[in-house]
């Protein structure tokens, strides 16, 4: 007995018991081998045919069903983003037979002017990379015109694993009509493929295979994860020539599932009335919101942006790509929400307000009169009236935008009071807006300046709170505008700006519903609201005003117009900010057209069409 | 210490040849899946193999007392990759840690071993029994440790393999067929909860089982209460406690079918292969369907479809009875001994090896759901070959010198 095992009895010491269990062990294993040994018996004997004929041919294939995308309405129904079906022709590797010339055979398909219908060197390169990705159909021809598919599917026979693959791809059928908003798909990245063979994903992963597309840019980026739905799967037999004959059964099978539709707020008349109002050879921005929650309902920029153009084949989409992506007045902008303005006279609504604020008597007159200019220091900072205004009251000074009014109220209640009152309007920062590429805007005061201007050496000049006075200086995007006068209309609060009013999924259940979500409360005493939509009014109605060309029959338009000077022209930037009606306003607009010249005279008048459709479509 | 002169034995060559044997065709048919591609999975595979035979021999000069004395040690040693992973890999489907040089170990291969030797260690020394309770206790305790830790990692295949290996020692030590089937019950509780009419199903066996047993009233009451139990406390869990995505990837590791993109097409493609085969098969290197690439892991876990498609029925039966001769030499070496602690072991190794060759097999065949299970000498893979190895090797060792132990 060896030292290790314990002295006590034990049946394993026992050698009949142990060769006992010891054969009782190798029957069950020999059992367990038998049953393996019937059932290759069954399968290579009795089945043996049937499953060389599937291997020779190689005839079956999972085929995967793309799940159709989520469509876009707008607030009246309208789609305003749908799927079109787009034929592409691949090479699916494992089809290909050896020494077969497919490349010489794709070649001889010329067009009715003689040129070759398939590019070599892109058929070639995936030639050679069927070589070693032997799963995935390459495709060798997007988004195929029609005959070109017939052509090939008349081939077929003489062209082993080539075949049309259907897919559905965007179409945005107002054109470019509201491109920013809606924004753009591309095929996804290498890095953003997730889907890979045998890998299992976690729900909070979007599942993207080789080939599929994804939102880049707009709503289509923002709400991604509810347009995309989930591919379906199964396996198909298909003849020699790659046609599917029938779905083979008892194998796994998943079904697609539709993304979910979202609802936005868009009024897609309003829009294309918008965007031919504001021609593509004027860059700026239109924007109308919906001053009591938020809503946005129209929102254009200019030079426009076509989302179908990158649905098209790879070359097109390269070419149009280069254009946009070169074109100096930068289309691909949405300077709605990425362009930076100075508000100029715009601001003044917030001034006014720092003045009645800061203790100022809104109907009696600054010191000193408007004679077209304010000396300051050793020099005079002009109005832009070089007649004068004389002596004015808050309400008209505002009306005629006189600087020379501003610039006193600037000195007397100082840069801090006047941006803590521009920061409740939401300038200078995000609005927060559900779109991507948001610009912050700046509100100016020295220490920013310093801070700006460091890198020059720039002291802070004490003439430039005059500037800042009458809107020179700050920088505000053209949806920052359109929020600070719903605000300024509307009196208590402004609003998160938002497209989206529903999610719903494909049957139609609602699945989520926005609510509007207040940004800042404005903190407006009565009176300074009555002061303020008496000035607003007094723009437009007045018999001076600046505005009066945003003027709608019927309707109580208010607003304020804008001149801005800028280095990129001899015109100034026109802008105009406007609301209707003012006792209870449910549209508030903001124009903006770089380099045109007065915002009275360029802007109003396109946001006095806009409210007047506006009224006469919901009266 | 009595001194005794040893006897020399002669070498088990049919053992030796047979593995000699199926390390062969592992080489011939991973060389035929893969020499298409990029990365050279033959060499590799020679170059695993060589580093297995001279763990082997390495193995094999160690003192047979080592065993014995380092089975405990070890076991405890083993676990810690295994908390490793758990609690650094956790949100990741990764198994193994990334040593340096390109080698992926897998601690649950280590484990196996581990357990293995700890498991022989304590049934050697004590009888075990369902009538004595109290015995079955540090047995359950070192074989509930691990399988616990391997599952949730999650690899629910190893976890198996380490009931079967513990079953099959359970099972040699002392505890009958029955015994085995009356702990196994709440497993198969918990996994019959799924579907009602089969957990009925299992309380009508259990019962008539007991009842012919002669069990006493108290005894079936109680395996009927656990049994319940087992049942609901799982229930419990899986509707309660585990969230929709972590439910999703258990049933994705139960039935990999259920994503018909990995597991099924592979299932469904390597019953082709295998049946494509015939009689003689295609003949070596003229798969169509394996050199195809049709079988993305062919070279792993579906190395049988690419036998069976070249060599046909004759080769499976061929490789099939060498596996009936490595499990028949494994057991011989069990009754040949007069130590317990090698019988036991050797059972293990026998257990060990029988789960992988029966569940990989029958996988290929569409028979069982893909585990992800390799196939003993055959399956390309450094690291479960490695720890085959090493079990070849202990199992030499102690049937060379641990007569005494």
């Amino acid at each position: 007995m060896s030292p290790l095992s314990r002295a006590s009895s034990n049946r394993l010491d026992d050698p009949q018991y142990r060769t006992g269990v010891a054969r009782a062990l190798l029957f069950f294993v020999l059992a367990a081998l038998l049953v393996l040994v019937f059932r290759l018996f069954y399968l290579q004997i009795i089945q043996g045919g049937y499953h060389k004929s599937l291997s020779e041919q190689n005839s079956i294939r999972l085929q995967v069903i793309k799940a159709p995308r989520g469509l876009i309405y707008d607030r009246h129904g309208t789609i305003i983003a749908r799927n079109r079906p787009s034929y592409q022709i691949a090479i699916l590797p494992t089809e290909l037979r050896r020494g077969e010339p497919i490349l010489e055979k794709l070649l001889r398909f010329r067009d009715s002017t003689g040129h070759a219908l398939f590019d070599s060197a892109h058929v070639a390169w995936s030639l050679d990379r069927a070589r070693w990705r032997k799963f995935q159909p390459l495709v060798i021809y997007e988004d195929a015109p029609f005959e070109v598919v017939s052509l090939v599917e008349e081939h077929q026979s003489d062209l082993p694993g080539i075949v049309t693959i259907v897919e559905s791809r965007r179409a945005y059928p107002f054109g470019a009509a509201a491109g920013h908003t809606l924004g753009y798909m591309d095929e996804v990245k290498e890095d953003e493929v997730t889907v890979r063979e045998g890998g299992i994903l976690p729900d909070s992963v979007l599942p993207y295979a080789r080939g599929d597309r994804i939102g880049r840019k707009g709503l289509e980026r923002q709400y991604e994860a509810q347009f995309r739905g989930r591919d379906g799967l199964r396996y198909v037999k298909v003849n020699a020539f790659g046609k599917q004959i029938e779905v083979i059964d008892n194998m796994p099978q998943r079904d697609p599932e539709a993304g979910r539709n979202v609802y936005t707020t868009l009024d897609m008349k309003l829009q294309v009335l918008a965007e031919s109002l504001l021609t593509d050879s004027v860059r700026g921005a239109v924007v109308a919101l919906d001053p009591r929650t938020g809503e946005v309902l129209v929102m254009a920029s200019s030079p426009r942006l076509d989302g179908n153009v990158f649905s098209l084949s790879r070359e097109k989409r390269a070419r149009e790509w280069a254009r946009l992506a070169l074109d100096p007045r930068r289309p691909l902008n949405n300077r709605a929400v990425s362009g930076g303005y100075e508000p100029a006279s715009t601001f003044k609504g917030i001034v006014s307000l720092a003045g009645f604020e800061g203790g100022l008597n809104p109907d009696g007159h600054m010191p000193r009169a408007c004679h077209g200019g304010y000396r300051f220091g050793n020099r005079v900072w002009r109005c832009w009236e070089e007649k004068g205004h004389g002596y004015t009251n808050a309400v008209t000074a505002f009306m005629q935008s006189c600087d020379v009014y501003y610039y006193q109220v600037g000195l007397m209640v100082g840069l801090r009071r006047i941006n803590e009152i521009a920061r409740r309007f939401g300038l200078g920062e995000k609005t927060g807006i559900d779109l991507d590429d948001e610009r912050s805007g700046l509100l100016m005061d020295s220490a920013v300046y310093v801070q700006r201007f460091a890198k020059k050496g720039w002291r802070w000049p004490r003439g430039m709170i005059l500037n800042l006075s009458i809107g020179q200086g700050q920088i505000a995007t053209p949806v920052q505008l359109a929020n600070y006068m719903a605000g300024m209309a509307n009196g208590h609060a402004i609003y998160r700006p938002h497209f989206l009013r529903e999610v719903r999924d494909p049957k139609g259940h609602l699945v989520r519903r926005a609510r509007s979500e207040v940004l800042h409360d404005l903190k407006l005493s009565p009176a300074e609201h009555e002061l303020i939509v008496k000035s607003l009014s007094e723009v437009v109605n007045g018999s001076h005003g600046t505005g009066s060309r945003a003027r709608v029959p019927g309707v109580w338009v208010g607003g304020k117009t804008g001149s801005a000077e800028n280095p990129h022209g001899d015109l100034t930037h026109a802008l105009f900010i406007g609301a209707a009606p003012l006792d209870d306003p449910r549209i508030a607009v903001a124009v903006v057209m770089e380099n045109v010249g007065h915002g009275g005279s360029n802007a109003a008048p396109i946001a006095g069409a806009i409210m007047k459709r506006f009224f006469q479509n919901a009266p | 210490m009595l001194r005794r002169e040893r006897h020399a034995r002669a070498w088990d060559w049919v053992l030796l040849g047979t593995v000699g044997a199926l390390l062969l065709i592992g080489l011939l048919a991973v060389y035929s899946a893969t020499r298409g591609e990029t990365q050279h999975y033959w060499q590799k595979q020679i170059v695993f193999s060589a580093i297995g035979i001279v763990f082997v021999a390495g193995i094999y000069l160690i003192p047979p007392r080592v065993f014995y004395a380092a089975a405990y040690p070890l076991y405890g040693l083993s676990l810690l990759p295994l908390i490793y992973i758990i609690l650094f890999k956790g949100d990741s489907l990764e198994r193994w840690i990334a040593l340096p040089g390109g080698f992926n170990l897998q601690p649950a291969d280590l484990t196996k071993v581990a357990l293995l030797l700890a498991m022989a260690r304590y049934l050697s020394f004590q009888s075990v029994g369902l009538g004595r309770p109290r015995t079955l206790i540090t047995p359950f305790i070192l074989f509930a440790v691990p399988f616990v830790l391997v599952l949730m990692q999650p690899n629910l295949s190893t976890a198996l393999s380490f009931v079967c290996m513990a079953a099959m020692m359970a099972f040699f030590a002392g505890l009958s067929a029955k015994d085995i089937f009356f702990l196994a019950t709440p497993v198969f509780s918990v996994i019959l909860t799924f579907n009602h009419f089969a957990w009925a199903g299992l309380f009508l066996v259990l019962i008539f089982v007991m009842w012919r047993n002669r069990t006493n009233i108290y005894t079936m009451l109680m395996w009927i209460v656990i049994n319940i139990g087992a049942g609901y406390a799982a229930i419990f869990v899986w509707n309660k406690i585990l969230y929709a995505h972590q439910r999703e990837r258990i049933l994705t590791f139960v039935d990999p079918q259920l994503d018909p993109q990995g597991a099924g097409y592979q299932v469904l493609q390597s019953k082709v292969a295998i049946g494509s085969g015939g009689l003689f098969g295609k003949g070596y290197l003229n798969g169509t369907q394996t050199n195809l690439s049709f079988l993305p892991e062919e070279h792993t876990d579906f190395i049988f479809s690419v036998i069976g498609e070249q060599f046909g029925f004759l080769g499976c039966i061929l490789v099939l009875g060498l596996f009936l001769v490595l499990m028949q030499r494994i057991l011989h070496i069990a009754t040949d001994t007069r130590s317990r602690f090698t019988a036991l072991a050797s059972v293990g190794v026998l257990g060990v090896f029988a789960f992988h060759v029966l569940v990989n097999i029958s996988m290929t065949m569409g028979m069982m759901p893909v585990t992800g299970l390799p196939l003993p000498f055959l399956s390309y893979g450094g690291s479960f070959l490695i720890s085959c190895m090493i079990m070849l090797g202990i199992l030499l060792n102690l049937r060379q010198h641990g007569e005494y132990l």
